[in-house]
């Protein structure tokens, strides 16, 4: 690989990672500016739990009916226990056994 | 403007030790994920010097993965950076909610801390905010574990190019990719209170649903937060 290239590669890298971290840090860039309203505050109360809402739905909607039984079996794990591992290794041991041995 | 440093809120080292321990099961989630990244990376031309620059500078699975469709000999350098941002716009809603903790804290704490934040550490650590902890090197504790399993596996997945993909191509044959589901859905279920959250997460859910649908990329993820933010702000005020 050529020196240009290589510089090119390095600026590439560079960029991306500002681009990167100017998402991380404008967020609180911008809230740490401002005082917010009693509203804007319950919109980051409810933010939070909406994104992880968002995160799942892909899962829920696009994959198939192992993802969904074993989404099930986390989020019952989770309200019975309380426990993220106990949690998590519910979801990974249902669906490594659905996807195996059931809707191959 | 940084002007409360409210004592209540602390920054400890105990935190970062505190973080980065309750990170470690979801860290071997992101494990996987990086010997794959290691591995496409040296497939798609990166050396293993660079895949490894890239997982140190960038630490961002989804538009690292992403880079690796765009390159070649000629680099479209402008393409790449752009997608990177619009790919991890959705950061910007993640730390506009630690506000509570990182206004709380010097502005150098906070930025450095938001250099490591993921999905994942964040969602450890919005959880541990809204229980009530007051401990802000939580956010910094779990980004590192994170920072640690994604570069050591971005080593050994460029370096062991050969048997990664011999023998773990696919993490979804051990399950793997629904790790972070996993922890998703079970951290939601701490997050739930009453049953005003009904309609906030309804809301979420259909607008992170139809942009899933609708538009490529992860928009799904900021239009569903905004959704459901918005909502909760008009029903609960």
């Amino acid at each position: 690989m050529s020196e240009s290239q290589n510089l090119t590669v390095l600026l590439t890298l560079t960029l991306m990672a500002a681009a990167t971290y100017f998402t991380r840090a404008g967020g609180l860039f911008i809230v740490s500016r401002i005082t917010p309203s009693p509203r804007f505050r319950a919109f980051l109360t409810h933010m939070p739990s909406s994104i992880l809402v968002a995160i799942i739905v892909p899962t829920l909607i696009g994959k198939g009916p192992s993802e969904l039984i074993a989404a099930t079996m986390a989020g019952l794990a989770a309200i019975l226990t309380r426990n993220l591992i106990i949690s998590l290794l519910s979801g990974l041991i249902a669906v490594s056994l659905l996807r195996n041995f059931v809707f191959v | 403007m940084h002007i409360k440093y409210n004592p209540g809120v602390t920054f400890t080292r105990q935190g970062v030790f505190q973080g980065f321990l309750k990170c470690v099961p979801v860290g071997l989630g992101v494990f996987a994920y990086g010997l794959v990244f290691g591995m496409l990376a040296v497939q798609a031309g990166m050396s293993p010097f660079q895949a490894q620059l890239m997982s140190l500078m960038v630490f961002a699975g989804a538009s690292q993965l992403m880079a690796l469709e765009f390159w070649g000999p000629n680099l479209p350098v402008l393409t790449i950076v752009l997608t990177t941002f619009v790919v991890n716009l959705r950061h910007l809603l993640m730390g506009a909610a630690m506000r509570d903790w990182l206004v709380r804290v010097s502005p150098g704490k906070s930025y450095f801390s938001l250099y490591f934040m993921t999905d994942e550490s964040w969602a450890l650590s919005v959880k541990e905010m809204a229980s009530g902890k007051k401990d802000a090197a939580f956010l910094l504790g779990s980004g590192l574990c994170i920072y640690f399993f994604w570069n050591l596996s971005t080593l050994l997945g460029s370096t062991m190019s050969f048997w990664i993909d011999r023998y773990l191509a696919d993490p979804s044959v051990l399950g793997l990719d629904f790790a972070f589901t996993a922890v998703f859905i079970a951290l939601l279920t701490f997050f739930w209170k009453d049953k005003s959250q009904i309609p906030v997460w309804l809301v979420a859910a259909m607008a992170a649903g139809l942009a899933f649908i609708l538009i490529p990329g992860k928009w799904y993820i900021i239009f569903g937060g905004l959704a459901g933010g918005i909502t909760g702000a008009y029903r609960n005020v």
